[in-house]
């Protein structure tokens, strides 16, 4: 018997993948992000509203990732652009090589933004590049603002903290600056942005930040 | 439970591994993991016990190395390890660290026991 190093990443095949995707996306010149969050904080409410107010000046698709069911991509098609989804059959994250295979079915040509819709989950997702430019994390007041301390991962591969459902703070104890001050420990370059997807407060910053996101992508 | 798809890659780098060295059996293997994922190894030693059934790696123990987080503080020059819960700098206090390395899930060495005719 002998020890045999072998010294390799057991993410390094997803890796490639992603970079692999990474390369259709800027031949494309179309900007892609991967929105994470846990169950239920409001991704799907947040990309109806983005999809209404970008589809008439961008061509915007959803790529929906979830363990069963096609209903959040049948919400997003109610708004009349391509949505595709993704059951993962239990597994609790997107991997890159299922959004390479989505792409068959998902033609980049023309599109300015692709938004992926990440399984509900706050730890799982946040291991596998999809090739994505920006992660963004969402997190709902009602989840508690310890979260970046429990899940930091996740706070550390985000470009973007959005703060959904800024309506219910006053029924909280959220406390707004703890959760930003703790986010930014494990990432300098988080911007943070409140809205309420319900309501749509605070939307027109989360718009403006992906309008300025794109732009850089588009500007390459 | 990303385990899983951990477990089942892990497999895979095994059996490539085993491959290159003409057969053998797995009795053994040691993990890096870096302090900032979340790998829980309990959930991914049963995972991988499913994934090997009737393989090379059946019955293989894994053994886990925990790797510290470590940080360089772009205010001080500070680098070094920290607690992942006060991602703060310990020489000057300032929040927001680089992140240098504790992002780990690698597969470090295998035991391996070659076949008998190999
Ligand atoms: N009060 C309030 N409710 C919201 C807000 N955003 C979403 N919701 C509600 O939260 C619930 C979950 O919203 P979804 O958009 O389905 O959440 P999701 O993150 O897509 O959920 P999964 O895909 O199942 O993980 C729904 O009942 C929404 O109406 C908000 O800003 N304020
Ligand atoms: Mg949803
Ligand atoms: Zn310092």
């Amino acid at each position: 018997m002998h020890e045999v190093a072998v010294k390799e990443g057991l993410l390094a095949h997803n890796d490639e993948a992603a970079h692999h995707n990474r390369e259709h996306f800027i031949e494309h010149g179309v900007y892609v992000i991967n929105i994470m969050s846990a169950p239920g904080a409001g991704k799907t409410t947040l990309l109806e509203r983005t999809v209404d107010a970008f589809k008439r000046d961008y061509k915007v698709a959803v790529i929906e990732g979830d363990l069963q069911t096609n209903q959040d991509a049948e919400r997003i098609a109610k708004h009349g652009v391509p949505a595709l989804q993704i059951n993962t059959g239990g597994a609790c994250h997107l991997d890159a090589r299922m959004i390479h295979d989505a792409l068959d079915h998902l033609p980049l040509a023309g599109l300015d933004l692709l938004v992926i819709e990440n399984v509900g989950n706050l730890v799982c997702p946040a291991e596998f590049d999809l090739g994505e430019h920006d992660k963004v994390m969402l997190l709902s007041v009602t989840e508690g603002h310890d979260k970046p301390r429990k899940y930091p991962l996740m706070f550390h591969v985000a470009r973007a903290m959005v703060l959904n459902k800024v309506d219910l703070l006053p029924y909280t104890d959220f406390d707004v600056a703890k959760a930003t001050r703790d986010a930014k420990a494990y990432n300098l370059d988080l911007d943070v942005i409140q809205v309420s997807a319900r309501t749509g407060a605070g939307l027109e910053n989360w718009l403006t930040w992906l309008k300025a996101r794109m732009a850089r992508v588009k500007a390459r | 439970m990303h385990e899983l798809a951990l477990a089942q890659n892990l497999m895979a780098v095994i059996q490539k591994t085993v491959n290159d060295h003409g057969g053998g059996k797995v009795s053994s293997a040691t993990l890096k993991i870096g302090a900032l994922t979340h790998v829980e190894p309990e959930t991914l030693g049963f995972a991988f016990s499913v994934v090997t059934r009737d393989t090379c790696a059946e019955g293989c123990q894994l053994y886990f190395e925990r790797l510290p987080l470590v940080v360089r503080c772009s205010g001080c020059n500070f680098g070094g390890e920290v607690d992942v819960q006060s991602m703060m700098c310990p020489r000057c206090g300032a929040a927001g660290l680089q992140v240098v390395s504790g992002r780990e899930i690698e597969l470090s060495t295998i035991d391996l026991e070659e076949s008998a005719h190999a």
